[in-house]
């Protein structure tokens, strides 16, 4: 890797920071190297020696320094009341902190380091015996501790810059210690210690390498933070008479001394020193606390760095088509800031972040879509959908122009690689998007029978209270990670309770109580553990608890978010049964989003398959399975594995860029039937000319109809 | 089903506390003892007869071998005896009593006003992320962090108590305004007395002291809570909650705040720890009669028994707030049951 590849990846994640976060680093850094600066450099320059008394030493008896002077142009701070000019103390003070920082950094290291690697690498009662010892020292006061060792070290040898630092450098030795152990401890149990043993290596080398290498990369945070902690704690020494002793310039001694002048009006011997102290912690934190924010991937601001995005992407990133689906009146506006839009909130086109009507009928109409059950109206209908996000790259459309339909009682499988945007489609769905995710087009949620609050909605231009009405109602969606979409805090009844009283406020607690022991008996989970804490089920039983808690209201619309990864098979058909006894009973529509293609082939009627933000394919599942119509699906029943499997095919390469999408066809790269074509038209959804069945489409040109500059065929116009 | 699961923890986290304080105790004891010299040797070496000081060892038991002596320091510490400090009529208990009600009151009424306007802030800038009242809040947080405790006190003296004549210089009470002591607390026994006037004067003179330390260590809340609310605001049970339809204020306290405060409870033990050995500074700003205003002054006059004495308290204090966050967590949350 070049040096300058090199340093652009260690950059990456402070681009990748919102500009918050960055202007804080940039701030912080400037102020503390300025303090380096002065540090090393500023005795240098500064006029007088920090206990200078005299003008000039040359000559003796040129005359002193005036006592307790205001600041004018010679002192620059005054002088305090021993003579000494303020400002080439506070700059001396810079360098006694410099100086204490890092010898108690180094203590702290040489000290924490060695004792953490025998701990971990030892284990056992040593191990324990040390742990204790630094959670003891951890938790004892650091400045009574910094004060006694301080008063012990210079009883011992003598007070001075090696006594303070030693005295401010313990206070650290846990933290150093605990980071060094922890990874030493993780380090034994990987197996490439083994490995590296069986091969030769000291055991010993390869974990002190590997240790070495982790925590690096947590030292920078830790060290920041308690160098700015260092500073004040030698300060506060300082003050009580226990730091660096005089005449050396020490900030926190130095105002002790001034205490005395403040009650005669003399203020510039206090004010100085301790706003150098702000200063220079300030500066410190500002750096550590920024690094954290970088560093620690729990903390990365999601979404909400890079621009924000503002209506639909341009022509859906086809090149070609660009000029004619954006007229120049579309409407832009941030769907997640806006929670009541103006204006027809249901129409028939398209929101108001679509192209407008007129710059869409310039385009080749889109196939219609069919639902299963013709004639029924759909309890979902989906046009024109996009789903993007903010990201440092540009804007990322991971779901980029879907239409589907999902008739009542109807289930649709949604299948497709990692990171097709399945994931994307069912949260938008429910228009349920991180901060600075964006969803566009349509999405219309039929009546449910008669009644307020049940009537047709339009869920894109949804008010932010109409959604919520609807989110866990009419419509719910079922998370695939079971252990950590229940809150820790509370009991299982506690969120049924919660989500029964957000839709139905009025109810009896009987009530509440009756319909989630109902629920929740479906599932198979007994009354008697109704009120017990997630932590005590088993990950299947939290999956039927999410599963309850999406069902218990009736809704019309079940999104289910691969609820059954992580499961073992017997839990996986419990729940598959469920879901299906759902949608034959109550009418459910569902749509099954999975990568699993036979719990498709099991539960579904109908199945669409996505590949980079787009459906490539979608029809009755019997139909798409056995006679898939696009390469992508090809290639996914391909490499299916079932009884029959003699031999094992993956489909080559990786999907593409969402940030910067290929023009074309985007499966065009790993298609083992491409054509120049492909790579300059983007397929549309059209019925492959061999289907038997009539709601079979797939977006290939290899079937007839697909290229948008073909014409229609007869029988569809 | 609760209280068996609760009682066992304490039983297994009171276990673990020995240890510690066993540690701690030994390295204060270890401490003292590699000072040169002794403690009778230090502090009236110089004024009385080598007869007159052997004689005084030999009553302090310092001629012992070590391991007596550590043996006679655990046993004192475990039952309540601390040692008798040699420039003090009192034991070292008996000044304990005397001064750490004060400390104690100051540190409280510092934690009210840290926890108070560290968390509020602190909660409302993670869930406004980086807009103006974040970066204001934060910054906030890191000068007030950044600002020396004994600084601010002095210039809030300065300003507030000499120049503006607002508040009192020093000291707990004015005058004859002390309260009638019966446990030492000046709030709690105005309160017992029903002296009005008491405790009046008592809170006056508590609030600019508490206020300087409080605000210092509400830029640490403010900074942690933040920190922790980002984290629960994206967690994956907040955007369950949202996709069940439970509304925005709901979601926001019942389940981001409320699982941000679990990290915050523990380190408000720490914290409390740390004011303690911070109320110190503001003690001797305020001239205030506390426990680390005798430490000081012990350590001034170099008698080390009596800062043994008080530094033991100070560890045993340390592990009983440890000892109490942890149930108030497991009370808290359940997965620390078991």
């Amino acid at each position: 890797m070049s040096a300058r590849a090199r340093l652009a990846r260690t950059a990456a994640p402070f681009r990748a920071a919102t500009r918050t976060a960055q202007v804080l680093i940039v701030i912080g850094t400037l102020i503390t190297l300025g303090f380096v600066f002065v540090a090393t450099l500023g005795p240098t320059l500064a006029p007088f020696e920090p206990t200078q008394y005299q003008v000039d030493p040359e000559e003796p008896e040129a005359g002193q320094l005036p006592r307790l002077e205001e600041p004018s142009s010679d002192h620059l701070m005054g002088t305090n009341r021993d003579g000494f000019d303020v400002f080439a103390r506070v700059i001396g003070g810079a360098r006694v902190a410099m100086i204490v920082v890092l010898v108690s950094t180094l203590i702290a290291l040489l000290v924490g380091v060695p004792l953490g690697l025998l701990a971990g690498y030892r284990g056992g009662r040593l191990d324990r015996i040390l742990v204790t010892t630094m959670d003891a020292i951890y938790t004892f006061p650091s400045l009574l501790l910094a004060i006694v060792v301080a008063f012990l070290f210079g009883e011992l040898f003598a007070p001075g810059v090696a006594s303070a630092a030693s005295a401010v450098g313990i206070v650290y030795i846990p933290q150093y210690f605990r980071v060094v152990r922890n990874h030493t401890l993780s380090v034994k149990q990987e197996p490439f210690v083994e490995g590296a043993r069986s091969l030769g290596a000291k055991e010993r080398t390869v974990i002190t390498r590997y240790v070495f290498f982790n925590v690096v990369q947590s030292v920078p945070v830790i060290f920041t933070l308690n160098a700015a902690d260092a500073v004040l704690t030698l300060a506060s020494l300082g003050f009580l008479g226990y730091g660096v002793p005089p005449p050396a310039p020490e900030w926190g001694f130095d105002i002790q001394q001034a205490t005395q002048d403040i009650t005669s009006g003399v203020w510039w011997t206090t004010m100085w020193p301790g706003v150098a102290i702000i200063l220079l912690v300030t500066g410190l934190t500002l750096v550590g606390e920024g690094l954290n924010d970088v560093i620690n991937p729990l903390l990365r601001a999601r979404g909400l760095s890079g621009t924000k995005l503002r209506g639909a992407p341009v022509g859906g990133s086809a090149p070609e088509a660009s000029g004619s689906r954006r007229g120049p009146d579309v409407a832009e506006r941030d769907l997640a800031d806006d929670p009541d839009p103006p204006g027809a909130t249901t129409s028939t086109s398209s929101g108001p972040d679509g192209p407008p009507p007129a710059a869409r009928d310039s385009l080749p109409p889109t196939a219609p879509v069919r639902s299963a059950t013709a004639g029924v109206e759909p309890v979902l209908k989906v046009r024109d959908l996009r789903v993007g996000y903010r990201t440092p790259r540009g804007p990322l459309w991971a779901v980029d122009g879907v239409d589907l339909d999902l008739a009542p009682g109807e289930a649709l499988g949604l299948v497709g690689e990692s990171g097709c945007g399945k994931s994307s489609l069912s949260r938008a769905l429910l228009n349920l998007m991180p901060p600075g995710g964006l969803v566009t087009g349509q999405i219309t949620l039929a009546a449910r029978g008669d009644g307020p609050g049940n009537e047709e909605i339009e869920l894109v231009d949804a008010s932010r209270r109409q959604l919520r009405s609807i989110r866990g109602d009419r419509a719910s969606l079922v998370f695939q990670e079971p252990m950590t979409r229940l809150d820790p805090l509370m009991r299982v009844s506690t969120h049924f309770r919660e989500a029964i009283k957000a839709h139905r406020p009025d109810l009896s607690s009987d009530r509440v109580r009756e319909l989630t022991e109902t629920a929740l008996a479906k599932m198979g989970i007994p009354r008697t553990r109704v009120d017990n804490y997630p932590h005590e089920f088993s990950g299947g039983m939290r999956q039927r608890i999410m599963l309850a808690l999406g069902i218990v209201l009736q809704p019309q619309l079940v999104i289910a978010d691969e609820p059954t990864t992580s499961l073992d098979v017997i839990v996986e058909a419990q729940i598959l049964d469920i879901l299906a006894e759902l949608r034959r009973d109550a009418d459910v529509g569902l749509v099954m989003v999975t990568h699993n293609l036979g719990i498709v082939a099991e539960t579904c009627d109908r199945v669409a398959v996505m590949y980079a933000g787009k459906i490539v394919e979608m029809g009755p599942v019997e139909q798409v399975f056995n006679a898939p119509a696009h390469p992508y699906t090809q290639g996914l029943m391909a490499s299916t594995i079932s009884l029959e499997t003699t031999e094992l095919h993956s489909i080559g390469g990786s999907p593409p860029d969402l940030i910067d999408p290929p023009g074309g066809c985007r499966f065009a790269a790993r298609c083992p039937a491409v054509m120049d074509r492909c790579t300059e038209v983007i397929p549309r959804l059209t019925q492959p000319g061999d289907t038997p069945v009539d709601d079979h489409l797939a977006a290939c040109i290899l079937h007839p109809g697909a290229d948008p500059a073909d014409p229609f065929p007869a029988e569809r116009s | 089903m609760a209280s068996s699961s609760m009682r066992r923890y304490l039983l297994s986290r009171v276990a673990m506390t020995l240890p510690m304080l066993l540690i701690l105790l030994t390295v204060v004891f270890l401490m003292l003892r590699v000072i040169p010299g002794d403690p009778i040797a230090a502090t009236v070496g110089d004024r009385v007869s080598a007869e007159e000081l052997e004689t005084r060892r030999e009553a302090a038991g310092l001629n012992d071998p070590l391991v007596l002596q550590y043996g006679r320091y655990l046993l004192g510490a475990v039952t309540g005896d601390f040692g008798n400090p040699v420039t003090d009529r009192r034991t070292t208990v008996q000044v304990i009593a005397d001064t750490f009600p004060a400390s104690f009151e100051l540190v409280v009424v510092a934690m009210i006003v840290a926890v108070g306007f560290g968390v509020t802030i602190g909660a409302i800038a993670g869930r406004l992320r980086d807009t103006p009242f974040d970066v204001a809040g934060r910054l906030f947080g890191i000068v007030s962090y950044a600002a020396p405790v004994f600084w601010v006190a002095l210039l809030g003296q300065l300003y507030l108590s000499v120049r503006l004549g607002w508040f009192p210089t020093g000291g707990r009470a004015s005058g004859f305004d002390a309260p009638e002591s019966i446990t030492g607390f000046y709030v709690l026994d105005s309160i017992i007395t029903w002296d009005l006037p008491a405790l009046g004067s008592s809170l006056y003179h508590l609030i600019l002291p508490g206020f300087t330390l409080g605000l210092v260590f509400g830029g640490i809340f403010l900074r942690f809570v933040r920190v922790n609310m980002l984290q629960t605001l994206r967690a994956d049970y907040v955007e369950a909650a949202h996709a069940r339809g439970v509304s925005e204020r709901l979601v926001l306290f019942r389940h981001a705040f409320k699982n941000a405060m679990v990290p915050v409870v523990t380190i408000t033990g720490l914290q409390f720890a740390l004011l303690l050995g911070n109320s110190i500074l503001t003690e001797r700003v305020f001239s205030w009669p506390g426990l680390g205003n005798a430490l000081l002054s012990f350590l001034g006059a170099r008698d080390y028994v009596g800062v043994q004495g008080i530094i033991t308290f100070y560890a045993v204090v340390v592990v009983v707030i440890s000892l109490l966050i942890d149930v108030i967590n497991a009370l808290i949350d359940p997965r620390i049951r078991h």
